[in-house]
């Protein structure tokens, strides 16, 4: 389990633990690894996925201890919330390693203990994308392009390890309330709230996709999945609302920092 | 359609040595554009900018300092770029599980950070056209390998996926500036470095493989009409974009088949 300190990770590790799993959880903070693998009884291992020399050295530690892996679940993940023509360029590349390449590094490097168990059972990948590798965001345009080129890898292995005993499920969540991605003004809305999922919801859908053998999950279903296949028909017109998303957002800042500070 | 209006506007084409980067050079020279050819190889630019009357940029579009470079070198020259068309890029094939994992890194760095370093390294020049002219294009030749997965060349399609949403982003965020973002998504097109899958080469398959002029025509015609996006051809492609969306998983499974060897 990457990005297993807080969130998505977090939920999924203990949930994992309550069924019976052993959990090597990845992540940057060695503390809080540390004391979430002494609750669930797992292991902790500090790794950045961003960085493909911590990842080999961490995989091949990890494959010392358990040469059989049956489940790798590649969460890890940070936010770029601004827009393309804004960005930091260093933040740019850092959530395409984080985000893509990572989850790529550790499946890769993890790869032999997948495939020892597969011979002995099955085994399976879970990358959890998001809605938008599935839809273009343009307020988080450099996100949006990590996830959509983490899609096409998760989809892609599903079809190249198909009846290979390697089973890889596709988890796209919209927006989820955590530590990483806090989604306050979304939560302040009378009516957006309600399209805010939970850690945990997304951490049934894992464990879900994973005994039921699910190969894309959409959490929550509704309006995500119906926004997808218009987006997939018309992504124009889904750019323009995006586009129209940015201009309100602009405005909003725009009146914010026009606000003395203490007024918001 | 008449020279006048393009007479003198400068435009940056990267990966212009060759395919769809040369074809539209050479389209929008014929048109009365000032092309400004950004590629690695050096001889091959300086003979095309030789017959196309533009000037050359010897660039990796896959190394953020080269861009950093090149695109000051260019604003140096050229306060205001009318037209960028980001057309660098280069099929990874392979899947994920057998493809070095260089190939991987080195395909998302070329097909998509190039593209992003490129276009911010020239933003100031792109203000710059609209503020004199009213309005400036951003085209990016992405692919429909960005829009439909093709897993046996999985690299490729990630890292063109990344580029069709930073496309379709960028323009977005650019709505209301003047700077109007066009992404084009061919099929598969007869270019040196692009083989085709083997179906191509059935008396069916041809139909659906076009060469690099037909794109090149489409840029032009894209820039001059606001099309936000297009695929090449349409059919089958644009089908295969509302497959992916509505059935992914089978849409995936499917494409595999369509192996190279």
């Amino acid at each position: 389990m990457t990005g297993a300190s807080s969130g998505i990770g977090e939920a999924t590790a203990r949930l994992l633990a309550q069924r019976g799993w052993r959990c090597v959880l990845l992540a940057r903070r060695a503390d809080r690894l540390r004391l979430l693998a002494g609750q669930l009884d797992g292991e902790a291992e500090t790794c950045d996925v961003g960085d493909r020399d911590a990842v080999a050295a961490a995989a091949a530690r990890v494959l010392a201890r358990h040469p059989e892996i049956h489940l790798v679940v590649n969460n890890a993940g940070i936010p770029a919330r601004r827009t393309l023509d804004e960005v930091d360029l260093d933040l740019v590349e850092e959530v395409a390693r984080v985000n893509y390449l990572g989850g790529v590094w550790v499946t890769r490097a993890l790869l032999p203990g997948l495939q020892l168990a597969a011979g002995a059972g099955g085994s399976h990948v879970v990358n959890v994308v998001s809605i938008a590798g599935a839809v273009a965001f343009a307020p988080s345009g450099a996100y949006t392009a990590a996830k959509h080129a983490q899609l096409a890898f998760s989809r892609s292995l599903h079809a190249t390890l198909r009846g290979s005993g390697i089973d890889v499920h596709t988890i796209l969540p919209g927006y989820v309330q955590t530590e990483g991605f806090p989604q306050r003004s979304l939560l302040e809305h009378r009516l957006l709230k309600h399209i805010v999922a939970q850690p945990k919801d997304v951490a049934e859908a894992v464990v879900r996709s994973v005994e039921r053998g699910r190969s894309e999950v959409v959490v929550p279903w509704f309006p995500y999945r119906p926004a997808i296949v218009l987006y997939g028909i018309a992504p124009s017109l889904v750019s323009r609302l995006g586009a129209r998303v940015v201009r309100t957002s602009r405005a909003f800042q725009a009146k914010a920092a026009e606000q003395p500070p203490g007024d918001a | 359609m008449t020279d006048a209006p393009t007479r003198g506007r400068v435009a940056v084409v990267t990966g212009a040595s060759s395919g769809i980067g040369e074809a539209t050079t050479r389209l929008l020279a014929e048109r009365g554009w000032h092309c400004v050819l950004v590629a690695r190889r050096e001889e091959v630019l300086r003979s095309l900018a030789a017959e196309t009357g533009g000037e050359i940029e010897v660039c990796d579009i896959g190394d953020r300092a080269a861009v950093r470079r090149t695109t000051s070198r260019i604003l140096a020259r050229h306060p205001s770029v009318d037209l960028l068309v980001n057309s660098a890029g280069f099929l990874a094939q392979g899947t994920f599980v057998d493809a070095p994992l260089d190939l991987v890194e080195r395909a998302l760095a070329v097909n998509y950070l190039g593209g992003v370093w490129t276009t911010r390294g020239l933003l100031d020049g792109l203000r710059e056209a609209v503020r004199a002219r009213g309005r400036a294009h951003v085209v990016t030749i992405a692919s429909i390998g960005g829009a439909i997965v093709f897993s046996p060349a999985a690299p490729y399609s990630a890292s063109k996926h990344a580029q069709v949403a930073f496309s379709r982003s960028l323009r977005a965020a650019l709505q209301g500036t003047g700077i109007e973002v066009h992404t084009i998504m061919p099929g598969f097109v007869t270019t040196p470095g692009f083989p085709h899958p083997k179906v191509f080469a059935t008396r069916l398959g041809r139909r659906f493989v076009v060469g690099p002029e037909r794109v090149a025509t489409e840029v032009l015609a894209a820039v001059e009409h606001g099309k936000p996006e297009v695929v090449i051809p349409w059919f089958p492609y644009g089908l295969g974009a509302i497959a992916q969306a509505l059935a992914p998983t089978l849409t995936t499974r499917v494409l595999r088949r369509a192996d190279y060897t």
